[in-house]
């Protein structure tokens, strides 16, 4: 494997492994919480808040390596339904629509972070928390979600049709 | 443009780009990006589309969706969950179809536990589905209790799904999760009595077998020891909510941390068990907040657009009674059940239910659990229910689709009885919630 898409993958997947730990954290620290607050010893004030953004920055943070898992839900019959040609040129479509919209999330999560930056938005509550910071996770969503539909795109030119790959077990 | 117009575009949109299989959020994305360009005023409103992410991710009601995952998966990961099958397996002994019996008794409790309806379907799928194909079991018998059982998970707490709904939809998270308990039960104890009233009119569906003698405290004891204990995290998460002792958040972390000292306790705990709790966590969580992270544009492009107004004024104006309008809101729920995952049915319809339901004056509580049962059936509704093809996957190859559908159906029908029942008596689910709550 090249260096480069080994550092790649690798990179992906630290993303993912972030989240779950970031998850398993917050599973820990609101049963320390509700310890620590019923012996009456303190409170953990800023949790709710950090728990907040650590939703949203995950979200972004790991989209594109589920996307690199197959783990995003689609509805696949029409492509089972066609022959390997259009099942081709579909898929074409498909990575093609998907780089579009990652590209969106590039530019407009630079400039909505870049805006927050300008006008020094900090979001005042139990922490003071600049709100470019939680911005800067879109583009970094976009520019990974646009590597990984290229990545698509190419695999998809070298291999013909491609098996279809099922996400199936991903859900609630 | 039109109301109508708005709403065809947004709608239709969807369905195409969803359709042409790109992953469901990416659909909502693209549509959103469209809708937003047209109707929230170019430019400004994809910056507005862009900062609506962090504001439909940044909520704590959001929270005991990972957690009640992250509950489930340790569970399933550090083998508890299939230590308290083979405990029930054992328990339960000369009964009609008595592998569909464990299958649900079985199912019901992992639902008691686990916030996800397909790990709940795949663990009993991996773990019975094998011995009773080598039995001579028909394949509706094998497999119907197995796919049916799965969607119970969904109303009985902890549920991810009704956190989900209960969020999106602003109903009191508590209440909703405290409502599907009855109506779970029901359902389960419904399978119950048509798996063993069928399998003793035709014996041959699902094949007697001699069940190891064995002496009663061998058979009670793995239950005693494996499954009671495992009840206490049961207790500690509906009990902590119910007893207004902690918000679902804080009752959803003590259930993982409960899971885990239990895994300690029984000395199965593993790095890489919860290595892969985690990262299973991670993906189903962050595959469904990336949904989400499109739903306040999506309702806000309905409601700048005047697509929910207009819908809404429309309703009205047909005068038809509230009963009418929600046995309507069922009926396509149920029809787009058959074709979408739950994500989107709750994205597409919850615009417009909630604003129906208020002006008519529907008890939002009811008509959230009739929605949590309708998604259930939408699981296991041909040809598009997700269980179907989890079912496909972990049956023998021989199994055909169409065999896969064909057992789904007497469950559809009993679950669309129960559906019926709450219409009929709301308090079968409002009941509980109302009694422990207010």
């Amino acid at each position: 494997m090249h260096a480069s898409s080994w550092a790649y993958l690798k990179l992906l997947n630290l993303c993912g492994l972030l989240a779950g730990m970031a998850y398993g954290s917050m599973a820990l620290l609101v049963t320390i919480e509700v310890v620590i607050r019923n012996l009456g010893i303190g409170s953990l004030l800023w949790l709710t808040e950090v728990i907040e953004y650590t939703l949203f920055v995950a979200t972004f943070i790991a989209a594109p390596w589920v996307l690199n898992q197959a783990g995003h839900v689609r509805v696949d019959l029409l492509l089972l339904a066609l022959p390997s040609a259009g099942r081709r040129n579909l898929e074409f479509l498909v990575d093609s629509l998907g780089l579009v919209i990652s590209l969106f999330f590039v530019w407009y999560g630079v400039r909505v972070a870049l805006d927050a930056y300008d006008t020094n938005i900090v979001i005042y509550n139990q922490l003071a928390t600049p709100e470019w910071w939680l911005f800067l996770a879109v583009p970094f969503a976009g520019a990974l979600l646009a590597i990984e539909f290229v990545l698509r795109f190419r695999r998809t030119l070298a291999t013909g049709a491609p098996e279809i790959e099922r996400g199936l077990q991903d859900g609630f | 443009m039109e109301w109508t117009g708005a709403l065809l575009l947004m709608f239709g949109g969807y369905i195409i780009l969803m359709t042409l299989s790109l992953p469901v959020a990416f659909a909502f994305f693209g549509i959103n990006l469209i809708g937003a360009f047209v109707f929230l005023g170019g430019d400004i409103g994809l910056m507005q589309f862009t900062s609506n992410t962090k504001a439909a991710l940044t909520s704590i009601t959001l929270a005991p969706i990972p957690l009640f995952l992250l509950m489930g998966e340790i569970l399933f990961h550090t083998g508890l969950a299939i230590r308290a099958i083979d405990a029930i397996d054992r328990l339960i002994s000369r009964v009609p179809g008595r592998l569909s019996v464990v299958s649900i008794a079985g199912g019901t409790i992992f639902a008691t536990l686990s916030g996800s309806t397909l790990a709940n379907a795949a663990v009993l799928g991996s773990t019975l589905m094998p011995d009773m194909v080598k039995r001579g079991y028909h394949p509706s018998l094998a497999m119907g209790p197995i796919m049916a059982v799965g969607g119970i998970a969904m109303l009985i707490p902890p549920s991810a799904l009704a956190v989900l709904l209960g969020s999106l939809a602003k109903i009191p998270i508590t209440h909703l999760l405290i409502a599907g308990i009855i109506p779970g039960f029901l359902m389960s104890f419904a399978f119950l009595a048509y798996v063993i009233g069928r399998s003793a009119i035709n014996p041959a569906l699902a094949p007697a077998y001699d069940v190891e003698e064995m002496r009663s405290w061998d058979r009670w004891r793995p239950f005693l020891f494996d499954v009671v204990p495992l009840l206490g995290i049961f207790v500690v998460v509906v009990g902590s909510i119910m007893g207004g002792l902690a918000s679902p958040t804080e009752s959803a972390a003590l259930g993982c941390t409960a899971s885990m000292l239990a895994s300690f306790a029984y000395r199965t705990f593993t790095w890489a068990g919860l290595h892969k709790a985690l990262v299973e966590t991670a993906k189903i969580s962050v595959m469904i907040f990336f949904i989400i992270g499109a739903s306040i544009t999506f309702s806000q492009i309905l409601t700048f657009s005047g697509a929910s107004a207009g819908l809404l004024n429309m309703v009205e104006s047909l005068g038809a009674s509230p009963i009418i309008v929600l046995l309507g809101m069922v009926a396509f729920l149920l029809v787009l059940g058959a074709f979408m995952d739950q994500i989107s049915m709750m994205m597409l319809t919850i615009p417009f239910y909630m604003p129906i339901a208020a002006s008519l004056g529907i008890d939002l509580l009811w008509l959230g659990v009739l929605m949590l049962i309708v998604m259930e059936i939408g699981l296991i509704t041909p040809p598009f229910g997700l269980i179907l093809y989890v079912m496909k996957g972990v049956a023998p190859e021989w199994i055909t689709l169409g065999q896969v559908w064909v057992a789904a159906v007497p469950f559809i029908i009993i679950e669309l009885i129960v559906l019926l029942i709450i219409i009929l008596i709301p308090a079968v689910a409002t009941w509980l919630p109302r009694l422990l709550l207010t």
